[in-house]
């Protein structure tokens, strides 16, 4: 009699805590497998990069037990950043947090009273809240990102100040444990359940159900925007696009927290283990040396078991429902157990003959008969073929899939000889062999047929800084003047030495900004450089979000490789990270993005296409082929990333000066999108008809594909079209005649230039602090001499 | 039981009701129309009809589909991104082995997906945000993983390349656009589909009243994993022709679209209570963003200001709705 009970105990002790068996396994398995995973500046880094989503997933939690969604967390995570940083200066920085987190609180007030009084579903609420606060961030911003210039906060506020804590993360945990105190605990927490579960039986109860949901929401959307505000602050600068990644995250460790979506369950303390089990999870994938897919891959495959896993508990239930003669049958014996029914037990008697009589009244039924209403469902799902379809359903994704990575495999060229780790490379090429010094890289071509290596393009003329940039107009270039030339005349300091012995066997870490065919091409090229040298080179991809660039940062550091190669995420929010690496006395070379002036100081050296002087050069071009006159439009790059900037001012700045006829009428940004451009393409050639004479594109791939469909739709082939350049699709249209010119923009030799510098530096030779990548316009004349694409 | 008053009494308003929820969309549609026709004479030349409607296409294709999720009651098919690039990719790279074989081996995949998710959801009664939540993460991965970040190209040398390209600006005999042409028949078939047959009306009880759809012999798991199939069917079709437009494959393609389609569905009147609306409203609402991105951009609002007015009248109109529909007692949510 007892074995059952002590399984169901054991069960429910299981179910109550699954989440922190789950921890455990997770922080078992990795500290096993993932190196340097149980070090204390690890697990430091694996705190600070869990505390950006602490807070909302503990603000979110209440409005889901509510039983309501809150899908602009993202966005007044962003929000909250974004006045941080742009009020500091005014305010300071309690003041600005303050009014970051009043205007989280509002924001949580229109949709609490939206949802609570008019009644309308959260889902539609939150999802119209989302919309309308991304386009306010990219108002307030004016597209930008924001920085701010006092660092002591920020350095402060990520300083350890025990092992483990640094006052951000103390503050986020603090925060969560009073939270969940407040939920859990008291009299008011058990309010948010009962609305959740039954807000009729709430009401009843004399509890003011939207009051609870109004509240729940501005919970939501004050920690939010102060969650946004502390990371923010610690990082000193805030970009409009922040909080896309923290969404979702933190909808996944609520759910995998066992929170109901349906409301009335839930817990703040096990939401927030869950989102320290996802941390941690990520964590270890990355010291093994995953990239950002698996990291993907893995928070599907365990958001699909926690949710299998919940149903599997859910039909347990539903079957005990159905067979409650067995329960009667264990409760009589249980009596007959129980010799002497003594005073206490009198209660508990007549609960057993009303179920029993309840069981023989309404369900006198015999074992097999009459299903109730649950049973025939169950009946209804055996009789039918979930199996096989099952089965069709994976072999076809399965099937599909291999012959997809068949298909693929065929088409892609042989891949190239890998000599990556250095004792064994001798066999493939000779050069690796040789003396490291001896290495001639200049064979080395790209897919393009181009050199790999170009010599260093003509050196860019600096001209003097102007007294103050900021007052200038934004059409005179002296305002961009800290932004184009950035790098250029600054004191280095604490610059590591270089060993000397030359790069072979040296390891290097690259840290890619984020997963994009053109970053791909940059590691191909960067690889063909380090494997000819013999160095070994290792990457992670922080997919445009600087927190987790941040923690990618922490862990090299603490991995302690001989070079660190760095495309920012952020021209701005790199700063600080740059810093921690040269304090740690780890080289840095960055690359592709042009980060601000203050950056350059920590860096051996920065490579990568000069942006600003390629759009110039292109709108020369421009100019050229619109015969200095005529009205252009331009699609804009997307906001908060720097060719926002210089692929529009740079242009236009130019274009100012050299044909004073030609007129900008609008710019826009479309996120690249073919959809989104052609849409509003369209609308342009509607709005200025004949007066368009000409589009400046700041991509020659999605954005120019809607471009040219726009202007095919409209039959205005006379439209003069410039774009950015080099992608295949991009030279194709170049081909074709549809596309004019573009710039020529290697990516493997924006790879490929670094790695060389870094392999001159090992040597102990002098290095260029700046290397900008060779330019060229690439128009019909001239494109068969870079063919085929690199991207 | 006193059914036949009661039912035809329910039957009346409920068809006067059906009638404005059906209309409703296309008044506020026709209104726009009409203040764009006088604040603008370029507004209504045929061109920028046209491109209006072009422009809608994809969004509308997906939109058709992923409404039969909402009005089910599942709310969205979060993985509706990483289907079209997964159904682009496959399709590209089998492109090889011919176009018929290449375009179904993409519509294979992508109904394998759908299929994965209304067993998921039919069946085992998982969670449907949770679930197509997890599919789109494992899904973004694996196509990143597979592809190892490379984008693949259809061959503009052969004639199935060539043939794939052209598809996105191939013209019914009159000039209308043949994915144009699509969307107005998925449009036209999916409301049949979803009013006079008998799976409609299957699945709007399902929407409405899961239990009761149940109890009274409705086979409810597999009207709703036909919803998922269909919904995976037309972003899939999409996928192909967002594809072919963007003359690539990569794993980023169709970012976006799912949140856009489920705008559009409730914009249109689908609401996510379940069981109500229909397809020629979900057209409307399709319809209506596509002339308000236009309006505003023969205005001249930015694309900042665009996205804030956007979020604005979706809120104001659908919480309309909303409001009217609760005080005419046909919802008691």
């Amino acid at each position: 009699m007892n074995s059952p009970s002590v399984q169901t105990r054991l069960r429910e002790i299981f179910g109550e805590n699954r989440i922190v068996v789950l921890l455990l396994l997770i922080f078992g398995l990795m500290a096993v497998i993932a190196p340097n995973f149980l070090t204390t500046q690890n697990l430091t880094t694996i705190m600070k990069g869990m505390s950006l989503n602490l807070l909302p997933v503990a603000g979110l939690t209440f409005v889901m037990i509510c039983g309501h969604i809150d899908l602009s967390v993202g966005t007044s995570l962003t929000l909250g950043g974004m006045l941080t940083i742009g009020l500091q200066p005014v305010l300071g920085w309690p003041g600005a947090m303050a009014v970051a987190l009043l205007t989280g609180l509002a924001l949580g007030l229109v949709n609490g009273l939206l949802v609570a009084r008019l009644r309308i579903d959260s889902f539609i609420v939150t999802l119209g809240a989302m919309i309308v606060t991304q386009g306010l961030v990219y108002l307030y911003g004016r597209g930008g990102v924001l920085t701010g210039r006092d660092f002591r906060f920020g350095t402060w506020l990520e300083q350890p100040l025990l092992p483990l804590l640094t006052p951000r993360v103390i503050l986020s945990v603090a925060f969560g444990l009073m939270l969940a105190f407040l939920l859990a605990r008291t009299a008011v927490g058990r309010g948010f359940f009962l609305v959740g579960g039954n807000a009729a039986a709430a009401r009843n109860a004399g509890l003011p159900v939207s009051r609870y949901i109004v509240g729940a929401f501005m919970l939501s959307g004050g920690l939010t925007a102060l969650g946004g505000a502390l990371f923010s602050a610690s990082i000193n600068s805030a970009t409009p696009t922040m909080g896309n990644n923290s969404l979702m995250e933190v909808i996944t460790a609520v759910i995998i927290g066992g929170t109901a979506m349906t409301g009335g369950r839930g817990n703040i303390a096990r939401n927030l283990i869950a989102l320290l089990g996802l941390s941690m999870l990520y964590n270890g994938l990355e010291l093994m040396g995953a990239g950002w897919e698996a990291r993907k891959m893995s928070a599907g495959l365990v958001l699909g078991a926690v949710v299998l896993y919940e149903a599997a508990g859910e039909r347990r239930l539903r079957l005990m429902r159905g067979v409650r003669h067995e329960l009667l049958a264990e409760l009589a014996q249980a009596e007959e157990d129980e010799s002497l029914p003594e005073a206490a037990d009198e209660p508990r008697r007549e609960c057993i003959v009303n179920l029993t009589v309840a069981a023989e009244g309404g369900a006198s039924d015999p074992p097999d008969d009459p299903p109730t209403p649950d049973t025939r469902i169950m009946k209804q799902n055996e009789s039918n073929p979930v199996v096989i379809v099952c089965i069709t359903a994976i072999a076809c994704v399965a099937i599909t899939g291999i012959v997809a990575m068949y298909l693929l495999h065929l088409r892609q060229p042989a891949p190239m000889p890998i000599g990556g780790t250095t004792l064994v490379g001798g066999a493939g090429s000779s050069a690796i062999t040789s003396a490291p010094a001896e290495v001639d890289v200049s064979t080395l071509k790209s897919a393009d047929g181009q050199q790999l290596l170009p010599p260093p393009g003509p050196a860019k003329t600096i001209p003097a800084r102007p007294a103050n940039p900021e007052t200038l107009p934004e059409t005179d270039a002296g305002h961009w003047y800290d932004m184009e030339y950035a790098g250029w005349g600054v004191e280095k300091v604490n610059l590591p030495k270089s060993p000397g012995d030359g790069p072979r066997g040296k390891r290097v870490v690259y840290l890619k900004a984020v997963d994009h065919p053109y970053q791909t091409a940059m590691v191909t090229g960067m690889q063909k450089v380090a494997d000819a040298y013999g160095v070994k080179l290792t990457f992670k991809t922080a997919n445009s979000d600087i927190n987790i660039q941040s923690q990618q940062v922490d862990q090299v550091i603490n991995d302690r490789p001989d070079l660190v190669i760095i495309s920012a995420v952020d021209a701005q929010a790199c700063v600080p990270l740059f810093r921690r690496l040269n304090e740690a006395g780890i080289p840095v070379i960055a690359i592709n993005l042009l980060p601000v002036q203050e950056a350059h100081r920590f860096l051996l050296a920065w490579t990568g296409p000069d942006d600003w002087g390629q759009m110039r050069k292109l709108a020369r071009e421009f100019a050229n082929l619109m015969h200095n006159e005529g009205g252009y439009v331009m699609v804009q790059h997307r906001p908060g990333s720097s060719p926002f900037f210089a692929r529009t001012w740079a242009a236009v700045t130019e274009l100012k000066v050299i044909a004073p006829k030609m007129k900008m009428l609008v710019a826009q940004p479309t996120d690249l999108e073919s959809e989104k451009t052609k849409e509003v393409v369209s609308g342009w050639l509607t709005r200025f008809g004949g007066e368009l004479k000409g589009v400046f594109s700041a991509d020659d791939s999605g954005a120019q594909v809607g471009i040219n469909e726009a202007i095919k739709n409209a039959n205005r082939e006379d439209v003069i079209r410039v774009a950015a350049g080099n992608s295949k699709v991009g030279m194709d249209f170049v081909q074709q005649g549809t596309l004019h010119a573009i710039t020529f923009q290697s990516p493997e030799a924006d790879g490929a230039i670094p790695m060389k510098l870094a392999a001159d530096w090992f040597a102990g030779k002098k290095i260029q602090p700046i290397q900008y990548l060779p330019q060229a316009i690439i128009t019909k004349g001239n494109v068969k001499e870079y063919l085929p694409a690199q991207w | 039981m006193s059914a036949p008053l009661a039912s035809s009494r329910q039957l009346k308003i409920s068809f006067t009701k059906r009638l404005l929820n059906a209309l409703g969309i296309w008044c506020v549609l026709v209104g726009l129309v009409m203040a764009g026709l006088l604040a603008f004479p370029k507004f209504g030349q045929a061109d920028n009809l046209l491109n209006i409607l072009r422009n809608v296409t994809l969004l509308g294709i997906v939109a058709i589909g992923a409404s039969f999720v909402t009005y089910g009651r599942h709310y969205i098919d979060l993985s509706i991104p990483p289907l079209m690039a997964c159904v682009g990719l496959v399709t590209i790279s089998a492109q090889p082995l011919g176009i018929g074989p290449s375009l179904l081996l993409g519509l294979t995949a992508g109904l394998a997906i759908g299929l994965l998710n209304g067993w998921a959801v039919g069946y085992l009664r998982l969670n449907p945000i949770i679930w197509t939540l997890a599919v789109s993460f494992f899904l973004d991965g694996f196509l990143r993983w597979a592809y190892a970040g490379h984008q693949v190209y259809p061959d503009a040398d052969t004639t199935t390349g060539r043939f794939f390209l052209d598809l996105p600006q191939r013209t019914l005999p009159g000039g209308i656009p043949v994915g144009t042409a699509l969307m107005l028949v998925l449009a036209l078939a999916g409301h049949w589909l979803m009013t006079l047959t008998r799976f409609g009306r299957q699945l709007q009880l399902t929407g409405i009243a899961y239990d009761v759809a149940a109890l009274s012999g409705v086979r409810v798991r597999r009207v709703v994993l036909l919803t998922f199939v269909l919904s995976a069917f037309t972003t899939s079709l999409a996928g192909l022709l967002l594809s072919a437009l963007n003359r690539q494959g990569t794993f980023d393609t169709g970012q976006g679209y799912d949140f856009n389609a489920i705008t559009a569905v409730v914009l249109g009147g689908v609401l996510l209570q379940g069981g109500r609306g229909n397809v020629l409203g979900v057209l409307g609402g399709v319809l209506l963003i596509g002339v308000l991105i236009n309006l505003m951009t023969l205005l001249g609002i930015g694309s900042f200001g665009q996205m804030v007015v956007k979020g604005l009248i979706f809120m104001a109109v659908v919480g309309l709705t909303a409001w009217l529909t609760r005080r005419s007692g046909r919802s008691d949510e």
